[in-house]
């Protein structure tokens, strides 16, 4: 194959991570749709917040809770203008999981009230819509592939809702997110957009999506576990039922009842993931830095790189692989035909003969593996610091296997 | 060097191995040739770890003139992986019938294991849920799912502190609608279901025997389960996934080798570290074309037995007075000296109500017990365990004890009775 170029990776001196070895060999990290490894940066940001700025936000009024204050919604502005909202449309969660609740929660659905999404969404953003309402999915062809285009034949009277993951988790296609809210608003419905994937792959502007929601979690987006983002209009969110009540969501408390704060504090109660949101608002400013259209390219790159290196092996299935390339981010979910081997077998050979970290098993994504019937496959993942090289060192090892 | 058939077998092992497995061809070199002693030729090669079965299966140790392609093709054999931390993991390539030869030839050692396995039986499995190769029967499977032929698989959670009465109860009327001839068992796991049963009066089913393996088997795990299982014959068996059995103890205490599916050698721990026959097990494997391993190292200890022959009357292949548990279990003496996780268990399992514990080192002098009690006997263990960790460590050593509602097994689903806190190097104990 002809060499490619891969301009980010420079980036790969930053992550303390790649430098981790097993049985005496580097790690090849290919991993990061479950979560992703962290910058320097990020860590030092953490650890800067513990070392010299402990203290709670939003309550002292002592230097330290000053700068904790600052650090913090410094954080949130970072969010924002990596998503081109303002900072008031911002409200940190624990994960995109609990942004889909917060909202799955919030809009006050009465039975029979129906949410359209897809058969392939993440089990985050289809329980709770399943809890909540009714969900209608679009189904699945026979690629593993939603008919997006058949989402306006299942608007009925009860719809209230559509749910969308801007790129699979399981697929790592790009969804026609703005046919979907093009079809919402012309019915006045709202759009979720679940963007847990997408924002560590492609340049997001929620002002020209028009999405009224989008979740996204840290861990991804090369940030820390336990912290992540709902972006909602102002409007929406401030229509929103309360979600959890507490300290710190309330502006006054009285004998007589309470008054909740403006969005979007009114939905974070208690004290806040703080070193959390800090790491968070590191690993964005980070992603930025790198400029999200290089982001988007190299994920491409990549991610053709992969697909057409597994067309190649034989043995090999890939779930949605009829998708155009160019809507494609760096990730595939495939089955590898080998004698002896299950897919959570073929993962653990991956890490433990070639140090290739993968995902083997369901992903969050059982329905599409009932309908295909397919017991568990292998999914390989890049982020920005992943190369050509590392792709093409993963295709020579499921090439090794397939011939044993 | 062949003088015996097994000795010829291992010779031919060895021979094989080396002319014709592809990992071993680095290793060619070291043989002192045909005409030496097969010990001195076998201790002349570097020892085969996990970290190179993770790297080299299944090519690397298959035959030459078996095609691991056709063997999968014809089901002969395949992948088998386990789990857990880089000290457990490991792919094998799994040849089923050498697998249950292994078995039926480890049995013979013990009667009461040899006249269940020569004939058709009933064997009920406990353990954890994740150790049986590509099996996982966590959750929620009806006993139809979990009964594979002649086998049961009882267990479905990962910790047996996880159990309620109502799995007790599920699995003791499994046992009494199976009716197996055998258990084989996790001893730390049919300890909990032995006790659990004792205390609510549950009937049990009394196999014809008891067969441990998985992990070493504590003073407290026997206690509990002899009492469960009057006059049972409690046999320990020890293997691995990679090698088949390998040592089951005979009527007399000891554990007599399989000679039948492998060769062992004890390679013993530096006299300056340890006192007393000590090594650790290395497999040779006999008679499996798809996985032939030479001097594997499995993780674990053994102590040689000295002196007279086994009053059993068996004189082939090795005589071990006790596994003594993992290498990477060992702790140290104040002055430096390994301490097994046998010889940590004779020192405090005895202990009145003790009924789990874990010793940590943190340091040259520094140790931690945790432990769970009987209740009501908490005062007094917490005043009787120090000195008696002092006992086998040595009077300068300094020891806290603290109790613990449950002490949960590690992610591969085993009981670490004893670790160490800072890093230290394995292959020193044997330079
Ligand atoms: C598309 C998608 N949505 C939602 C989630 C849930 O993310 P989290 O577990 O961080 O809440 C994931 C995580 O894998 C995902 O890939
Ligand atoms: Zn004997």
């Amino acid at each position: 194959m002809t060499p490619a170029p891969d301009p980010l990776a420079h980036t790969r001196a930053d992550f303390p991570l790649l430098e981790r070895t097993i049985d005496g060999r580097p790690i090849v990290y290919l991993d990061s749709a479950s979560t992703a490894p962290k910058p320097r940066c990020v860590i030092d940001a953490i650890v800067g917040m513990y070392n010299r700025h402990t203290a709670n936000v939003h309550r002292g009024v002592h230097v330290l809770s000053e700068e904790a204050t600052e650090a913090f919604e410094g954080a949130r502005a970072e969010v924002a203008s990596f998503l081109n909202a303002s900072p008031g449309e911002i409200v940190f969660t624990r994960n995109s999981t609990e942004g889909v609740n917060l909202v799955a929660h919030g809009l006050g659905f009465a039975p029979g009230d129906e949410v359209v999404l897809t058969a392939l969404e993440h089990h985050s953003n289809f329980l709770p819509w399943r809890m909540a309402a009714r969900a209608v999915p679009v189904g699945l062809d026979d690629d593993g592939m939603p008919p997006y285009d058949e989402v306006e034949r299942l608007f009925s009277p009860r719809t209230r809702l559509l749910a969308l993951a801007q790129v699979s988790n399981t697929t790592g296609v790009v969804a026609p997110v703005e046919q979907w809210i093009a079809a919402a608003h012309a019915r006045g419905l709202p759009v979720l957009v679940d963007a847990a994937q997408s924002a560590s792959h492609l340049p997001i502007d929620v002002r020209a999506l028009d999405c009224d929601f989008l979740v996204l979690s840290g861990h991804k987006v090369l940030g820390p576990s336990g912290i992540g983002v709902l972006y909602g209009k102002r409007e929406r969110l401030a229509q929103l039922a309360l979600y959890q009540t507490g300290g710190g969501m309330v502006r006054h408390h009285g004998d007589d009842g309470f008054e909740p704060h403006d969005v979007p504090q009114r939905f974070e109660a208690g004290t806040p993931n703080i070193e959390g949101a800090v790491g968070l608002g590191a690993a964005l400013s980070y992603l930025r830095g790198l400029d999200m259209d290089a982001v988007r390219a190299h994920s491409l790159a990549l991610g053709r790189r992969l697909v057409e290196g597994l067309q190649g092996i034989p043995g090999v299935r890939i779930i949605a692989g009829s998708a155009p390339l160019e809507r494609r981010i760096g990730l595939a979910t495939f089955t590898l035909e080998a004698a002896g081997l299950s897919q959570e077998s073929l993962a653990r050979v991956l890490c433990d003969r070639y140090q290739i970290i993968a995902s083997g098993g369901y992903h969050c994504a059982h329905i599409l593996h009932d309908r295909m019937k397919l017991a568990g496959t292998v999914r390989v993942s890049t982020h920005v610091f992943n190369t050509h090289a590392e792709i093409d060192f993963a295709l020579a090892a499921l090439r090794e296997i397939a011939a044993w | 060097m062949a003088s015996d058939p097994y000795s010829a077998r291992c010779a031919a092992a060895l021979e094989g191995a080396l002319a014709a497995v592809p990992f071993y061809r680095g290793w060619r070199a070291l043989d002192p040739g045909p005409d030496r002693p097969a010990a001195e030729r076998m201790a002349a090669l570097p020892v085969l770890s996990r970290a190179d079965l993770r790297a080299h299966v299944p090519d690397g140790f298959v035959r030459s003139g078996f095609s691991a392609r056709d063997g999968f093709a014809a089901g002969e054999i395949e992948i088998v992986t386990t789990s857990g931390t880089t000290a457990d993991r490991a792919s094998v390539v799994w040849h089923q019938p050498w697998w249950d030869r292994s078995l039926r030839e480890a049995a013979r050692v013990h009667p009461a294991l040899e006249a269940v396995y020569r004939g058709p039986h009933r064997e009920a499995v406990l353990t954890s849920p994740m150790c049986t190769g590509n099996l996982c029967h966590v959750g929620e499977l009806p006993v139809a799912e979990r009964t594979l032929g002649n086998l049961l698989f009882l267990n479905q959670e990962l910790d047996p502190a996880r159990w309620d009465a109502a799995s007790v109860r599920r699995m003791a009327d499994e046992l009494n609608g199976f009716q197996p001839d055998v258990i084989e068992a996790d001893p730390a796991y049919l300890a909990v279901l032995a006790r659990a049963c004792i205390r609510s009066d549950t009937p049990l089913h009394q196999p014809a025997c008891i067969s441990l393996t998985y992990e070493f088997p504590s003073h407290l795990h026997l206690r509990e389960i002899r009492r469960a299982f009057p006059g049972v014959p409690v046999v320990s068996s020890y293997g691995s996934t990679e090698t088949g059995y390998v040592f089951t103890e005979c009527e007399a205490g000891l554990l007599h080798q399989n000679t039948a599916t492998c060769h062992v050698d004890i390679q013993p721990v530096r006299d300056s570290r340890s006192r007393g026959r000590l090594g650790r097990i290395l497999v040779t494997t006999l008679g499996n074309p798809w996985f032939e391993l030479l001097r594997f190292d499995v993780g674990d200890l053994a102590r040689l037995h000295g002196g007279a022959p086994c009053r059993c009357g068996r004189t082939d292949g090795l005589t071990v007075e006790a596994i003594e548990g993992r290498a990477r279990d060992l702790t140290f003496d104040t002055r430096g000296m390994a301490v097994t996780v046998r010889q940590l268990d004779d020192a405090i399992a005895a202990a009145d109500g003790l009924l789990a514990y874990r010793i940590e080192q943190s340091g040259p002098r520094r140790y931690a017990v945790r432990y769970v009690a009987e209740d009501g006997a908490e005062e007094a263990l917490a005043a009787a365990l120090p000195p008696l960790v002092r006992d086998l460590y040595g009077p300068d050593a300094e020891v806290t004890a603290r109790r613990e509602p449950t002490l949960a097994p590690e992610q591969s689903g085993k009981f670490r009775l004893a670790l160490t806190t800072f890093e230290w190097n394995v292959e020193e104990l044997f330079a």
